[in-house]
């Protein structure tokens, strides 16, 4: 507690008094000077950011955790924490902004009013506000496409997914999950990616904070995503398959599926959907028959048809992501 | 009063002190004030109630209390885990991607370590998880943040496709497979074998492989990825950085793959499931630049992915070989038959993006892209040339028109956005995207031999080669498109709580090779959101989409870039001429009953690929989220969309695909130790494809689905009369899944917490038919495919004292599953296939897992 002044009045913030000096003493002018000086520098002192003007509604950073005293230390062990906890750089209030107002409220009894600060709730301020703070040091860095994307326009604030108070914010599938909940019943699939395995997640094909492709994808189309990891499938091929060039996602559902390799639908149907051609497959309805009279009854007694069983039109055709045999026009070789 | 400089000196030394103790540069500048009350509220940051701590192990780690407050604000902390653990069983279906097939115990092994400097920002951080395990994964990070960082990483994945797969080859895993020493073909089965191939004609089935059974021999098909990855990065002066990372990835093992052999004429054929086996390895390579200032943000980059196959073919003995030659031999009896791999491959990639802040409303970004993808390994022969029979020709097989492929693709990105904040409550977003795949290959004439046929090239019944109407005779086809997306999203916050948005999407698509020149597609959006409350909120979207072809649909489109016009003209029937390229051609087929069809055609013209098709798409979300109580979340959304493609309605094709799907969940904190989650979501896909059997039909007399009446004629396909109806009919798929998940927790706070899980999955397949035409008799019923997960979780956690916890972890896992293309057929069931015996799989696994974890 600083001791008075000289009936200076006085303006108590955050714990600081700061005179604003009056006096009558009579002194010489060598000491005024000196004095002058003395308070000149004072008063120059007070308006760094880490002692606070009186209007300035930032308070010292230490008083956030007289009350948050949980996250006091989750917060100085993340990286945030570390980054900004000094008061030159504002603590916490670099984020929640200014905390004078909100200190003000909180310690009213029975106050139930705005808390005058940005609490990052999700039923708080729009996300726009919300995101403000962070885009300051990240937009022109790593997530220079999010404004503009689809989780931008969708109105998700990165407080949703990312959890600043914690030494290590992985953020994972879960997340995700919580607005994308198909992509977790899809995840169980018989036929899945190993997201729930925990060898890949969300992050190995999209990303979250904008990208040049399609669906938050990481490159630029699904082909190209798709080839990161089945560089095998790229080509270019002697004989190609147009579904193949065009988009995986023609025949395949990469979040999961019922059918085998992420098929869409199970062959023969899926490939019937396209090709009813001459020869022996101009057999676009298969069905029980073609099991066999052994399986179905009343099946074909002459056996099972090569189309239905094994890998149906794929154990002759097996070749069907794109041949390079000169033999290979019908994808058999 | 009179101030003396004595005093005045005492005054000023008292301010300048007091000033330092309130700018915190003394001693005990973080101590606390005293204690008032925490206001109540949710966790930071807005976590959702559901997160879990960010630990290695999935499980909550408890932090250590707060020391007194000193100048250090640095905390590292590191954990290891060691145990053991042992499931009850062998399965390769539940330690697919786990590493977990085998019923013996292994080794827990998981760390995390970390350190970070006291007084900079230096970072240190080891990780490891699975380390017992082929699931392994070892990771080291560090650096300085905000000045340089280096990543090196290490993983492992095991792909465990098939325990149950059997066959007869040897030489499994390798590129050379051989038939078993003794192989006896039976012409006759079922009796003695005194009456070996009468005579070459016969084509052989897996029936009279009489030595089959006796040489099936197990072996288990998986593969193996190990990736090593390192990264760097560096902040530079001028608000430059610069990063690289390098990739390589190696792929081996074994995966299942049809090889087929050419045994007959037209459509004999015997195919074999063989192990192919794997030896991939993918190189990738990246390097950027970026900088980046108040306004403006630069970023180049380079990409490159270099893939390289070590197999370039696998050779397999063909089992279904008759081996008698001479006058009247069966064509198509090569001794081995010779499955080409996935050629090498390249891709090198220059990337160019920015944003530039125009205004603190608006923001302009874009990014450039030009790729190259080039592939030119060497191609093989058209066929194995080892047989000795004398309906080889090889003076009538012209040579291969290159040596390699000299492949090379060129592709194209180009995007710019604008995003602006136009008023307070009302954002745009606009934007353009361009994607272009251009295929500089050149096109060439093969003249093939199908699947290793040892007849000269078309089959000995095939017209003759120097007529040049062999089906035999294609001309590769270098695909291209190009696609351009136009798009508009306009959002306004109509109040507080309440927001609006609309949208539009064009997109224009060109491609080479196909029944269309492109499509055009228009999609229109509109989204409302509300918030009832803090604690309630609901929303609606809607999509409306159509797409229309830039040219009518030719069925046929394509095939006069791939066949010859002498082959072409063969498929109709004289007088009828036909257009090549813009010249006209005659028609050479001969007519008769049944064959009747005026123009040139393969796949049935009136067949639509969904790709690339008229559609309509509807699509529909709706979301509503409670906060029931100040402990109960409940969040509720579904999800419709409906593809009708109108021209299949009336024609062959998919005519309609349904999703829908709605999720349900609920959290609940139900006191400060206990929390539990329930989850729910219920989907189905279903599609309609109308399809057909047969080309054509004759009068009575006519053998196998054709009833006698009516000839039904190749012209009744090619018009898609009224008069090929008896031979149509609809198939309809019907892929439906059920998930459910009930979790929670306890932590209670003292020695122990522990929790448990329960999930459920089902998911059935089903295939039924309609509108079966009056020629079809042979339609029954398909089985369901049908797989059922269950899975019982139960875990828990003891501290034997402050920095040591005794961790177990109990599941019991059911795995049930139906699936007709393998269930009840034997390796026998197709005369034309050699069967693998491979059954669904099913298991029933307890697992235990037992570790002690150290917190240091």
């Amino acid at each position: 507690m600083v001791s008075n002044l000289h009936m200076g009045t006085r303006t108590e913030i955050a714990g600081i008094t700061q005179p604003r000096v009056q006096t009558r003493c009579t002194v010489n002018r060598s000491m005024a000077k000196l004095l002058l000086a003395a308070c000149c520098a004072v008063v120059a002192l007070l308006q760094l950011p880490g002692a606070l003007a009186e209007d300035s509604g930032y308070i010292e950073n230490r008083q956030c955790f007289g009350c948050h005293k949980s996250q006091k230390q989750t917060y100085l062990d993340s990286i945030h924490g570390r980054a900004f906890s000094s008061d030159e750089k504002m603590g916490c209030q670099s984020c929640h902004g200014g905390g004078a107002a909100h200190k003000e409220v909180a310690g009213q009894d029975n106050y139930t009013g705005p808390m005058k600060i940005e609490s990052f709730k999700k039923s708080g301020s729009i996300s726009e506000e919300k995101n403000r703070p962070c885009l300051i040091c990240h937009e022109n860095k790593t997530h220079a496409k999010w404004r503009g994307s689809q989780h931008d326009i969708g109105g998700v604030a990165c407080t949703e997914c990312h959890s600043l108070h914690k030494a290590s914010d992985t953020v994972r599938e879960d997340v995700c999950y919580n607005c994308h909940k198909e992509r977790r019943a899809q995840a169980s699939r018989a036929s899945h990616m190993p997201v729930k395995e925990g060898k890949m997640s969300c992050t190995s094909c999209h990303n979250p904070h904008g990208s040049s492709g399609s669906k938050l994808l990481n490159m630029n189309t699904v082909t190209e995503t798709c080839n990161q990891c089945h560089a095998e499938k790229r080509g270019p091929f002697l004989w190609e398959h147009a579904p193949v060039s065009d988009d995986c996602t023609i025949c395949h559902n990469p979040h999961g599926s019922v059918n085998a390799a992420l098929l869409k639908s199970k062959p023969p149907f899926l490939c019937a959907s396209c090709h009813i051609a001459g020869g022996h497959s101009t057999t676009g309805i298969r069905s029980g028959y073609d099991l066999g009279f052994a399986v179905v009854p009343g099946g074909n007694a002459g056996g099972a048809a090569s189309q239905m069983i094994e890998k149906s039109c794929l154990s002759c055709h097996s070749m069907i992501h794109g041949s390079n045999h000169p033999s290979g026009a019908r994808f058999v070789r | 009063m009179k101030l003396t400089n004595k005093k005045l000196t005492r005054v000023f030394l008292a301010a300048a002190i007091t000033t330092a103790s309130g700018l915190g540069l003394a001693p005990g500048a973080w101590a606390e004030p005293t204690a008032e009350t925490q206001p109540a509220g949710a966790a930071p940051g807005g976590t959702p109630a559901t997160a879990t701590a960010g630990d290695a192990f999935g499980t909550a780690v408890e932090i250590p209390a707060p020391v007194a407050p000193t100048k250090s604000i640095a905390k590292s902390k590191s954990e290891i885990e060691v145990g053991i653990g042992k499931t009850s069983a062998d399965s390769y279906k539940y330690g697919d991607y786990k590493g977990l097939d085998k019923s013996k115990p292994y080794l827990i092994t998981n760390l995390l370590m970390s350190r970070r400097g006291e007084d900079n920002a230096s970072y240190l951080e080891l990780s490891g998880r699975n380390l017992g395990l082929d699931s392994r994964n070892i990771k080291i990070r560090g650096g300085k943040q905000g000045d340089y960082g280096m990543r090196l990483e290490y993983d492992e994945l095991t792909r465990l496709l098939s325990d149950s797969y059997q066959t007869p080859y040897s030489g499994m895993g390798s590129s050379v497979l051989a038939r078993p020493t003794t192989w006896t073909i039976d012409a006759v089965p079922s009796t003695p074998l005194i009456d070996p191939i009468p005579n070459g004609s016969t084509i052989v089935t897996t029936a009279m492989m009489a030595d089959l059974a006796a040489n099936m021999k197990s072996f288990n098909v998986q593969t193996r990825r190990k990736a090593l990855a390192l990264s760097v990065n560096k902040t530079l002066p001028d608000g430059w950085y610069a990063a690289a990372s390098f990739k390589r990835e190696k792929k081996d093992g074994t995966r299942l793959t049809g090889a087929v052999m050419q045994i007959g004429g037209q459509g004999n054929r015997g195919a074999v499931i063989i192990p192919e086996p794997i030896n991939y390895n993918t190189d990738q390579f990246e390097v950027s630049m970026r900088r980046a200032s108040e306004k403006l943000h630069l970023q180049f980059g380079y990409y490159a992915s270099l893939f390289s196959n070590a197999n370039q073919s696998t050779t397999f003995d063909n089992l279904f070989q008759n081996t008698i030659t001479g006058v009247g031999a069966v064509g198509g009896n090569a001794l081995t038959g010779r499955l080409g791999q996935m050629p090498d491959n390249q891709l090198h990639q220059l990337n160019i993006s920015g944003g530039y802040t125009l205004t603190d409303a608006t923001r302009l970004t874009g990014s450039l892209s030009r790729g190259r993808m080039t592939q030119n390994q060497a191609f093989l022969p058209y066929a194995t040339v080892l047989d000795t029979e004398t309906t080889i020709s090889t003076a009538t097989t012209p040579a291969l028109p290159a040596n390699s492929l000299n492949g090379r693709i060129d592709i194209t990105h180009a995007d710019l956005k604008l995003n602006s904040r136009l008023t307070r409550e009302l954002n745009l977003s606009a934007g353009y995207k361009y994607d272009d795949r251009h295929n500089r290959t050149a096109a060439n004439e093969y003249t093939y031999q199908t699947a290793d046929n040892t007849l000269a090239a078309g089959g000995a019944t095939a017209p003759n080669l120097a007529l040049g109407n062999s089906q035999n005779i294609r001309r590769n086809t270098p695909l291209s498109n190009t696609k351009k997306v136009l798009y508009a999203d306009l959002d306004y916050r109509l109040t507080a709580v309440t927001k609006l948005k609309l949208g539009y999407d064009y997109e224009k698509v060109v491609h080479t090779y196909e029944p269309t020149q492109g499509d055009r597609e228009h999609t229109v959006k509109a989204e409302v959101k509300h918030n009832f409350s803090d604690t309630a909120s609901a929303g609606m979207g809607l999509a409306r989409a159509g797409r229309k072809t830039s040219s009518p649909y030719n069925g046929a489109g394509g095939l006069q870039d791939t066949y010859t016009a002498a082959y072409l003209a063969s498929l109709c029937v004289s007088p009828n001429q036909f257009l090549y390229n813009g010249v006209l051609k005659n028609c050479t087929g001969t007519a008769s009953a049944t064959s009747t069809a005026t123009v040139p055609f393969l796949d049935t013209p009136a067949l639509l690929k969904y790709s690339m098709s008229n559609r309509k798409r509807d699509k529909l979300h709706v979301f509503a989220n409670a906060a029931a109580t100040d402990k109960l979340d409940l969040q509720f959304d579904a999800n419709y969309s409906y593809d009708k493609y109108p021209d299949a309605i009336a024609g062959f094709g998919l005519t309609r695909a349904i999703n829908w799907a709605a999720n349900f969940e609920a959290s609940l904190a139900a006191t400060d130790t206990v929390s539990g989650k329930f989850y729910s979501t219920v989907e189905n896909y279903k599609t309609n494809q109308n399809s057909h059997n047969r080309s054509s039909c004759a009068a009575a007399g006519s053998a196998g689905s054709c009833a006698a009446g009516t000839d039904i004629t190749t012209l009744d396909r090619q018009n898609n009369t009224a008069a090929f109806d008896p031979l149509t009919g609809t198939i309809n798929r019907s892929d439906r899944s059920v998930t459910m998940g009930l979790g929670f927790k306890v932590k209670p706070g003292g020695s122990y917490d522990w929790g448990g899980d329960l999930t459920h999955t089902t998911t059935t397949g089903s295939t039924s038919f309609s509108d079966i035409g009056s020629r079809l008799l042979n339609i029954l019923p398909l089985p369901d495919v049908v797989t059922r997960l269950s899975r019982l979780e139960v875990f828990g956690k003891y501290q034997l004292q402050k920095d040591m916890a005794l961790n177990m972890r109990y599941a019991y896992e059911k795995y049930a599953s139906k699936d007709w293309a393998w269930d009840g057929q034997t390796i026998a069931s197709s005369t034309q296939i050699v069967g693998t015996a491979q059954t669904s799989p099913r298991y029933n696994i307890h697992m235990i897992n037992v570790s002690l974890s150290y917190v240091f």
